[in-house]
Order: structure tokens, then C-alpha cells, then sequence
């Protein structure tokens, strides 16, 4: 094994457990998209082929349609406990970006953020883990592995406690909870890199069909756009992300939200976004 | 990229310039996607800003507001011969805890001092510090050579001065290297402005540092948890030092009792490296569970004990007295404990000892801490079990090192 995958993997698979062992109710969100499908494969590994963590899908409405059956197949395949959680006022009321109702990042923060909030506080759950990466953007960058969350799902960027020595902030006020990131140290290629050596499934999206695009990142269809690229397959996909023509474009470049407000994602993570 | 990455933090005094080098680091080497110093360029334009390298990698609208670093950031970095993950530290001593974080984790750390304004007091505790974690390779840089004219002679009494004070904490053998992070000197190449240099620029000398070597052969397994999806039962955890293999005997802490193991899990089945995530399945029933330790039967470098000696710190604006319950974490264990006494304390700017009956924020400390319940330590520093944390109102608020039982 790729001694760079193999140090990654160790590291994820002691995080896990440390947040297994550690709290009572923990989630994970699956987005259905290749880092958090990664992350449920580290999860199979850590506890010897068991998904014992519900998983959370926080479903918009406006997932890309191939996303939700990859999710149920998936699902039915692997035995997981899955919760899907909408911001289902919301969406009645169609208070929506699609609906001209919002701007993006009201949406992300209602359709999203509030979809995750209700979920947390409807099972009580104490630990969330999330497959974000250091490498994507800068507030997440600047995350702590185990990151403590207020009552309000607040994120206190400035007054975040320390972390050291693999030791973790376990320890968490009643009513609060706290984020749990095991894929940190990881960046896009690691990931494609993972996907390719333990053949790990991924939803068809990600790879060329024959029409010359493909998505890079998965998102809502509407603040989300394909690149165009021939890549069909996981090699492919590093080939491009090293040497490639995306060796120097933003992972995220097709992601909306991020733009706006000149740190929108930031703004987004410090009300309780992933 | 068959190479495992190799962490690098930046430290020193705020406004010294770490920020800028890292930036300028990441800029000149081509490690930023496209369009990242265009988008930076019409962010300061439109918030009436300077251009600064540092931008790059103050990405919070806090630290951009006020052009200062506020949390470690970790970037990636690709040199031709491996990849780093660059943390940038930052400078503020309010911001201490978050610079033990991002430090903690390197395996080399550069200390950046100013040429213009010299070695200050935060520096010094910034020195200390990174002492104390344990980072394996300490070098210096001495920033800013544009603003003093490129002198040699400057450079040469700053680290006169720099090398009598890491002396006083045993740090030898350290490299100074004079750069501009402005004009981006000495940095992926030698510069013509210093041509009295002759030792390597900062690439050149990241590349040419190797990981530590194997702390021990001793193996050391820390039981993070017990798993019963089904039979059989496994004992999860992380090898901390040494090997294990199927067949081998382990004594198991604190019950003194010998198991061997009859398989094992991990990214390689047939032996465990340092370091790896394992899952094990031994031929005794013994109910173990987390905070278990397994080691090399006999081993003579662990001892349980109710009571020890510590080098410690403290990172929260409170004060930690004497006689205060709190909590210690120690590998996969925990324990209530308090101080009995503190033994000396060091002021880490002065390095003069003071007489407190409390630990202050940055203070080093010696104390004598006494467990509720007894722990498995160790005071040699290649195992895990030689480190600890100290938990209090729900936070990691400090730790230390074991120095003597």
C-alpha cells in the first residue's frame, strides 16, 4: 500500500474509534458524494465490516437524481441505518434559491444547516462526523479534528479549544455537540488515490459519460456545474488532478456558495454548515 | 508520492512575517490553483488593503480584518522530493493554544524572528515552547534581510544572541537561515542579495531533513475499545511503538496478565507497524478494555503509579492553583488528578525560576501531581504514555511530559 494512504488511513480509522468510544449518539453525514463515500469505508474498516453510526443524508430536493439512487442501493447493499432529514417547511412553502425565493446562501443555510440542526436535536445526537477536508477551503483549513459546536450549532471560529498530542476535546457541555472530522489530513487526490486502490463505489456522476463533462464536486444541481473532462475513471481523474488541467483549478471552483460574501462557506460554517 | 508527508509548522512573534513566507512559500513553488493571487488582489483592492502574500493563508474575514494570523492553518505543499503540510501558526500570545495545536504536530519547526525588531519576549516563549512539545528539528529564520540591507553583521548578532538562549534550554545544533518572505530571498533558491550565505535555502533545507527515526522496539498498545459485532471478540487500538505480529505474547496493564494474540487486523494482517490502527484477537478472555495497555512482556519502561512528577504548561487565561481537581488524559486513559506542589517554575521569556502557588498561562512548570485513580506512565519520551493533557470545564486546557515517578 501507498505509504501515504497507509498513514492516512491509520490516522482516520484512531479517529473514528476515539469518537466511538467516546460518545453515546453519534451521526454521519453522508452527502453521497466521494469524500463522505470514502469515509464510510474507513468506518466499515474501523469496526470490522460493521456501519454501527446511522448515517445522515440531508436531502435538499435538489440532488441530482442519479445521487439518490446510488444513496438507496448503497444503502441496501451495505445494510446501513440511514436517516434523511429535509427542511420539509421550507420546502412546502417553496423558500427556496430555485424557487427565487432566497439567495444561494440563504438556501444552503435553510434547505441545509437548519435540515442538520432539527436532525440533531430530533435524535439527540452528541457527536456528528463529516468528511470535510483541510485542503478545500480556507476556514475549514483552520478546523480542529474533534471541534466543539454551541447550543445555537455555532461554530466559534476565533475561541476554538486546543488539540494536541492525539488528544481530542471528548468532553462537551450538556445540549451541545461536537463535529468530528477524520478526513482532515487528506486532500482530493488522496482521496481518488483511496477510491482506486480499495476499488471503493462511487456514484457514476463523478466520471465522464461520453458527452465530455463530468462533476468534480456534487452539490445541489442548481449551484452546481459540471467541468468538462474526459476522465471515465479513477486513474483518470489523479492523472488530471496532477499533472491534468485541474492540477491548478480550485476543487470547489464549481460550487456556487462559495463565492459570495468573499468567504461565503466560512460564513455558512460558522452558523452550524458541515 | 510512495512517501509519508512530513509536517512543518511556522512560529514566532506576531508581525515577523510568517504568514508572508508561507505565502510567498506556496506562491513561488506553484502550489496555488490558478486565479487564487488575482482573487486576492481584488479582494484587498475593493477592501482598500495592501497586497500581502499572508493572504494566502489567513483565509478567516476575522484574520483578514485585522491582518493577523488567529489559528494554525494547515496547507499542502509538493517539493520535488515529498509533500509537506504546512502549518502556519500564529504569532499572538492570546492566541497560544492555537499555536500549540497546529505546533504539536510537527516534525520540524521554523522560528521566525525579525531582523528589524529582533528576538522579543514572545519569541522566546514561542522557543520554549516548541521545545517543550518536542518537535524533532528546530531551525531559524531570521526575516526581513531586505530591511536591514541584507547585512551580514546583523545577521550574525542576532544569532549570537538567539543560540545563548536556546543553549539555556539544551537546543544545539540548530540552522540559521537569513531570508526576505517580502521579496521572497533565500526561499526555493539562493539569493544574489546575500552571497556571504552559504548554507542551503529553506526548500533545500526541508528537503534534506529526514522523519525521525523508530522511537523503540518496545511495543506499546493502547486498547482504544472492545468490539462484539460478532464472534470473535476484538481489541481495537493504535500501536505506539514497535511491531506485533500473530503468535506473540504481550503483557497486558494494569491486571499484569499475559495474553498472545492469535490475529491480527490492519492495513497489513500479518504485522503491525508504529503507528498503525489495529484490531486484534487474543486467546484469553480477559475483560480488557479501553484505557488497557498491551507491552512487550517485562518491559521496564512503563510503571503504574498514583503519583508523579510532570513538566507541564498551561494554556487558559485562569490560572491553574494548587490542590485543583481536574482531569488527565494519558494515551487511551483517564484519571481525576490534582498538583500537590509546584517544584519550580520558569518564566519562558526570562528563564528566571519563580516561587506561585498557581501555574499561569505559558508558564513551564515542574509539579508533582498526584491521580485518583493509578495510570500507566512512562518518563521516556518515545512512548505515547510519556504525554498528557489536562481537561477542565469541558476543554483540553494544558500538559505535559512524565519526568520522574
Amino acid at each position: 500500500m501507498n505509504s501515504q494512504l497507509r498513514q492516512l488511513e491509520n490516522k482516520s480509522i484512531f479517529l473514528l474509534r476515539e469518537a466511538y468510544a467516546n460518545f453515546k449518539n453519534l451521526g454521519v453525514l453522508w452527502s453521497i458524494g466521494k469524500d463522505s463515500t470514502v469515509l464510510l469505508w474507513l468506518i466499515r474498516k474501523a469496526f470490522a465490516g460493521h456501519v454501527p453510526i446511522p448515517l445522515i443524508h440531508i436531502d435538499t430536493s435538489f440532488k441530482i437524481p442519479e445521487m439518490i439512487r446510488y444513496r438507496d442501493q448503497l444503502a441496501k447493499d451495505w445494510g446501513l441505518k440511514l436517516i434523511v432529514s429535509s427542511n420539509t417547511e421550507a420546502l412546502e412553502k417553496k423558500e427556496t434559491f430555485p424557487d427565487g425565493k432566497l439567495s444561494r446562501m440563504q438556501c444552503c443555510q435553510s434547505l441545509k444547516t437548519q435540515a442538520l440542526t432539527n436532525v440533531i436535536q430530533r435524535e439527540k445526537i452528541d457527536g456528528i462526523i463529516a468528511g470535510i477536508r483541510s485542503d478545500e477551503e480556507g476556514s475549514r483549513s483552520k478546523e480542529r479534528y474533534f471541534s466543539p459546536r454551541t447550543l445555537d450549532n455555532d461554530w466559534n471560529i476565533i475561541e476554538q479549544p486546543p488539540e494536541f498530542w492525539n488528544q481530542f476535546n471528548t468532553d462537551f457541555k450538556p445540549g451541545t455537540h461536537v463535529r468530528i472530522h477524520p478526513l482532515l489530513d487528506w486532500t482530493e487526490t488522496n482521496i481518488w488515490e483511496y477510491i482506486l486502490q480499495e476499488k471503493i463505489p462511487t456514484v457514476s456522476l463523478y466520471y465522464d459519460q461520453g458527452n465530455g463533462s463530468r462533476y468534480r464536486s456534487l452539490g445541489c444541481y442548481p449551484c452546481t456545474q459540471p467541468v468538462s473532462s474526459t476522465a471515465k475513471n479513477p486513474a483518470e481523474i489523479i492523472a488530471e488532478l496532477k499533472t491534468g488541467k485541474f492540477s491548478r483549478v480550485a476543487e470547489r471552483s464549481g460550487r456556487s456558495q462559495d463565492s459570495e460574501d468573499g468567504g461565503g462557506l466560512e460564513s455558512l460554517r460558522t452558523k452550524g454548515y458541515m | 508520492m510512495n512517501t509519508p508527508d512530513f509536517n512543518v509548522c511556522f512560529v514566532g512573534h506576531v508581525d515577523h512575517g510568517k504568514s508572508t513566507i508561507v505565502g510567498r512559500l506556496l506562491s513561488d513553488s506553484g502550489t496555488l490553483p490558478d486565479g487564487k493571487i488575482e482573487q486576492i488582489k481584488n479582494y484587498c483592492q475593493s477592501h482598500g488593503k495592501k497586497f500581502e502574500f499572508a493572504f494566502v493563508i489567513d483565509a478567516l474575514k476575522e484574520e483578514q480584518r485585522q491582518g493577523i494570523t488567529i489559528d494554525s492553518a494547515r496547507v499542502f505543499f509538493q517539493s520535488e522530493k515529498r509533500r509537506y503540510q504546512i502549518i502556519d501558526a500564529p504569532g499572538h500570545f492570546q492566541f497560544l493554544k492555537n499555536m500549540i495545536s497546529g505546533a504539536a504536530r510537527a516534525q520540524a519547526a521554523f522560528l521566525v524572528v525579525d531582523a528589524h525588531s529582533g528576538f522579543t519576549e514572545n519569541s522566546r516563549r514561542h522557543a520554549s515552547m516548541i521545545h517543550f512539545l518536542g518537535v524533532p528539528s528546530i531551525a531559524v529564520l531570521i526575516n526581513k534581510m531586505d530591511l536591514v540591507d541584507y547585512s551580514k553583521e546583523k545577521f550574525q548578532i542576532l544569532v549570537a544572541e538567539i543560540k545563548s538562549y536556546l543553549q539555556q534550554w539544551n537546543i544545539h545544533q540548530v540552522r540559521f537561515i537569513p531570508v526576505s518572505g517580502y521579496q521572497g530571498d533565500q526561499l526555493t533558491k539562493k539569493s544574489a542579495q546575500m552571497s556571504w550565505y552559504d548554507g542551503p535555502c529553506l526548500l533545500e533545507y526541508l528537503d534534506s531533513l529526514h522523519h525521525p527515526f523508530e522511537k523503540s522496539p518496545t511495543s506499546c498498545f493502547l486498547v482504544q475499545d472492545t468490539y462484539q459485532f460478532g464472534s470473535p471478540k476484538k481489541i481495537a487500538g493504535v500501536l505506539n511503538t514497535g511491531q506485533l505480529r500473530s503468535g506473540q505474547t504481550l503483557t497486558a496493564w494494569p491486571a499484569n496478565i499475559d495474553v498472545t494474540i492469535q490475529s491480527l487486523e490492519g492495513a497489513n494482517n500479518e504485522v503491525g507497524n508504529a503507528g498503525d490502527s489495529l484490531a486484534l484477537v487474543l486467546d484469553n478472555d480477559l475483560p480488557l478494555r479501553r484505557g488497557d495497555i498491551l507491552t512487550t512482556p517485562q518491559s521496564t519502561e512503563f510503571q503504574f503509579v498514583a503519583q508523579a512528577t510532570a513538566q507541564m504548561i498551561w494554556l487558559k487565561a485562569e490560572p491553574l492553583p494548587v490542590g485543583k481537581n481536574f482531569l488527565i488524559k494519558c494515551g487511551t486513559q483517564k484519571t481525576m488528578a490534582r498538583i500537590q506542589c509546584i517544584e519550580k517554575l520558569v518564566d519562558a521569556s526570562t528563564l528566571l525560576t519563580q516561587q506561585k502557588p498557581s501555574i499561569d498561562k505559558g508558564d513551564i512548570a515542574e509539579a508533582r501531581i498526584e491521580f485518583t485513580d493509578p495510570i500507566v506512565i512512562s518518563t521516556d519520551s518515545s512512548f505515547e504514555l510519556n504525554r498528557f493533557v489536562v481537561v477542565d470545564e469541558y476543554q483540553i486546557s494544558g500538559g505535559g511530559h512524565w519526568l520522574s515517578l
